[in-house]
């Protein structure tokens, strides 16, 4: 069969041969069909329509804290109120789900009411105030909770609808309140802060109290003037040495024992000593002038308290043996001048040596000037030394002083850095603190706002209404698919049937099988027997489809709407197909 | 016509007593040359209301299903004419397939034509069924030829209402039917069928091709055989197994049975 082309013929052959088959799984599945349309049950739906009205008072005055957009926002309210505490308590509080509850888990049966639950978002196209370009935003929302008992969605439905509306006003006030505590805390945090950089500011600059960049000019000019004033001194010292100098040569000229010396108690005694030492050498000590000149220096002595000092012998000494000298030279040893005058250097030497402070000429000389004039320059070079001592003593106190300055000016560029980091970090501190104040100001309006509900907020359009019509099923739908599922499957099943079929058919196909057509075709003799039993058969059938009409037609008399009604109905629908 | 005064006469004449010349080339001695004639024959009455029941034609007004089977007739003795053949086997690949029925009417077709005479053998020996068609009661057959060597006379039927028809049940069902009908009794029986008459056309009723070796055990002893295909049950499987089988034989043709059966 397979070789050959099919024709009309086969098919009808076909369908001929089979259409019990398919008149029995047609007729069978579209009466399922037709019972599930009945049986559905059906499924009411009760929504509630909320608009999300923008702020009252215009955002330009007072901004929200609340700056998430509405869309989003509800997506989170809907997770929370889906959560499974609030779904659980609906689901006690109405007492949904009873059947289901008997046969499944509780997570089942939340998820069922999720199902059932739906949010649908309006959206409008509008211009974002805030960028100025178009988009998309959400004006409204439709909430819906679908069941079987109109009551009971309506029911659940307004409690739906009203936790949204309470979450919502939650949500933000809580933001507010929030964004408000963060900022107060913030700015508590940046007082701290900036009260601490103060005070380490203050630390730092106790610390370099000389070294700031502050003073640098201060110190710049006060190393100027100290360095003048040490320039100054050096000048004035130069000049005292001078001075020191000119009135050392000018004593070297004159002699510390003046001739023409008033004759004062103590010259007196020097003139004695040395006449009584002249004396000494010339005569014996018992000469009378020796006494006297003797005594009258012992008086002397007594009145000035002055003892015959060594010093005054050693110059005696010496002066006379520079006369020994002269005198060697002009005469002989024995010459009585000669002897004379070894006489007196020994008596002299005699008295050094029994006196006790043994000493220089000079030192003795020194010691003791007489001559006025030596001992008035005598007197001025050490003035002037005692200027020279005093202005090198000033000099090391203004060397100390520039010391001291340079140092400080050399510190200055650091403690600078430093300085102006703190200082810095203190401006910053400052200028985040303001910010944050006046944040925190706004913060507070908006949570004012928010208190008093007058930022962006739901309201409702449209309660939940207690549903009058089922929304599903469909039930002419579902009939008429099943129609067309029926007729499909009917059909299928012959050309499943028909293509599974392999055995021979019509002589076309005995000529495929055999290689030749057959020598006659013998059509199939019904019997009488066999003739009578499918009329009867027929008959009941006939008979049997009348009685299902009869109770489909009492079905849908009684269950679906009285017969009159569809019967108008089935009018107006013609009509309006009509006239469209 | 001729030939079946003659045969006749000739019948006439045995029942007179007269000895038949009877061909007697290759007897076998064991097998009796008993004369088959309609006087030896049991005349049976078989009712047209049974017939009609069977569905065999003779039941019947000239009408679709009769014209059919005349159709049938005129193209088989068209071709057994052709090669000088008259022995003919009725089978089918499976069973229930109408083979006995086809095999019945098809013989009786060939009655009606005067100058035919048939025999109509029931070969099928595991499940005999001709003779209910014929509304018979079971009686002995060829199983009692075969195993009993009752004479082939006790055994023949004459159904009064087909003329030129001979009918030779099978008798009792028996299993071991292929070895009896591949048995030198059993072809010796064919040969002597074969030759007695000429003009005699011997139509054997077989079992089905594939579900026994009977068919096949017996087909090189017939000149031709006739397959039955039962439209929408035989496949064209069973169809080329069967004629697979038979290619040995001489396969007149087929027949399609039952066609235009809904369902």
């Amino acid at each position: 069969m397979e070789e050959q082309a099919l024709d009309f013929s086969d098919y009808l052959g076909a369908f001929k041969r089979r259409r019990t088959s398919i008149l029995v799984i047609t007729l069978s599945v579209f009466l399922m069909g037709a019972l599930a349309a009945w049986l559905w049950p059906a499924t009411y739906k009760s929504s509630a329509t909320i608009l999300i009205k923008e702020q009252d008072i215009p955002p330009e005055m007072v901004r929200s804290t609340v700056t998430s957009f509405a869309s989003q926002r509800i997506q989170a309210i809907s997770q929370k109120v889906m959560a499974r505490p609030n779904l659980l308590e609906l689901i006690d509080k109405y007492n949904l789900y009873q059947d289901e509850r008997k046969r499944l888990t509780t997570e089942q049966i939340i998820k069922e009411m999720r199902d059932n639950i739906s949010l649908d978002l309006i959206d409008a196209n509008v211009v974002d105030p805030r960028t100025g370009r178009p988009t998309a935003a959400t004006i409204a929302f439709q909430l819906s909770f679908s069941g079987e008992n109109p009551v009971q969605v309506q029911k659940v439905a307004n409690e739906l609808m009203s936790l949204y509306l309470k979450e919502n006003l939650k949500e933000r006030s809580e933001k507010a309140s929030e964004t408000y505590e963060f900022l107060d805390q913030e700015s508590n945090r940046l007082n701290k802060e900036i009260a601490d950089l103060q005070e380490k500011l203050a630390t730092f600059k106790e610390q370099h109290a000389n070294a700031l960049p502050e003073l640098q000019e201060l110190n710049l000019s006060i190393l100027n003037r100290t360095e003048s004033e040490r320039s100054d001194i050096d000048n004035q010292i130069r000049a005292q040495e001078q001075t020191k100098i000119y009135l050392q040569s000018q004593l070297a000229q004159l002699k510390p024992f003046g001739a023409d010396a008033v004759l004062d108690p103590k010259t007196r005694l020097q003139a004695l000593r040395t006449e009584y030492l002249r004396l000494l050498a010339r005569y014996s000590t018992d000469h009378p002038d020796v006494i006297r000149t003797k005594r009258e220096i012992e008086g002397l002595e007594k009145e000035t308290g002055l003892v015959d000092s060594s010093a005054e012998q050693l110059k005696q000494i010496e002066v006379l043996h520079g006369e020994l000298g002269t005198l060697r030279k002009k005469y002989s040893p024995e010459h009585p001048d000669v002897v004379k005058l070894e006489r007196q250097i020994k008596a002299l030497e005699q008295s050094v040596e029994s006196s006790p402070a043994p000493a220089n000429l000079a030192t003795a000389a020194a010691d003791n000037p007489d001559n006025p004039a030596y001992i008035q320059i005598q007197t001025q070079i050490e003035a002037a030394e005692n200027q020279i001592r005093s202005l090198r003593a000033k000099k090391e106190d203004l060397r100390k002083k520039l010391d001291d300055y340079e140092q400080r000016l050399t510190e200055t560029p650091q403690v600078e850095r430093k300085y102006s980091t703190l200082q810095r970090d203190l401006q910053n501190a400052v200028a985040r603190y303001q910010d944050i104040r006046l944040k925190l100001t706004s913060a507070e309006i908006a949570q004012e706002l928010e208190k008093d509900s007058k930022g962006e907020r739901f309201e409702i359009v449209e309660p939940p209404i207690l549903p009058e019509e089922p929304i599903s099923p469909n039930r002419p739908a579902i009939l008429f698919l099943s129609f067309v599922l029926a007729l499909g499957s009917g059909i299928g099943y012959a050309a499943v049937a028909e293509s599974l079929d392999s055995s021979v058919r019509g002589s076309k196909g005995v000529a495929s099988a055999a290689g030749a057509p057959p020598l006659a075709v013998i059509p199939y003799l019904e019997s009488d027997r066999e003739k009578s039993r499918r009329k009867g058969k027929s008959y009941r059938r006939a008979a049997a489809l009348i009685g299902a009409i009869i109770i489909a037609i009492t079905l849908l008399h009684n269950f679906w709407m009285p017969l009159d009604v569809f019967w108008y109905k089935a009018l107006r629908k013609a009509d309006v197909v009509i006239n469209t | 016509m001729e030939r079946i005064k003659q045969a006749l006469e000739r019948a006439r004449a045995e029942r007179q007593g007269q000895p038949a010349s009877i061909p007697t080339r290759d007897a076998p001695a064991h097998v009796p040359a008993e004369d088959i004639t309609y006087s030896q024959t049991r005349n049976v009455d078989v009712s047209k209301t049974t017939l009609r029941k069977n569905r065999v034609i003779t039941g019947f007004d000239p009408c679709d299903f009769t014209d059919a089977y005349k159709m049938l007739r005129t193209q088989v003795l068209q071709r057994l004419d052709e090669n000088d053949w008259n022995v003919l086997a009725v089978t089918s690949p499976g069973s229930g397939e109408g083979k006995s029925l086809t095999a019945l009417n098809l013989a009786a077709s060939i009655a009606m034509e005067i100058d035919h005479t048939v025999l109509l053998v029931d070969a099928n020996l595991r499940h005999p069924s001709l003779h209910q068609h014929l509304g018979l009661p079971d009686g002995p057959g060829l199983n009692d030829y075969l195993t009993k060597d009752s004479p082939l006379s006790e055994l023949l039927v004459h159904p009064k209402d087909i003329e030129h028809l001979t009918f030779l049940p099978a008798g009792a069902a028996m299993l071991n039917s292929a070895e009896m009908l591949n048995s030198p009794k059993m072809t010796h029986l064919v040969d002597e069928l074969k030759n007695r008459y000429a003009g005699r056309i011997i139509v054997f009723d077989l079992p089905p091709v594939l579900s026994a070796a009977d068919a096949l055990a017996f087909a090189p002893y017939v000149d031709a055989a006739l397959l039955v295909i039962e439209e929408g049950k035989t496949s064209r499987q069973e169809v080329e197994n069967a004629l697979e089988l038979l290619s040995s034989t001489n396969v007149l043709g087929t027949v399609l049975n039952k066609a235009g059966n809904a369902g």
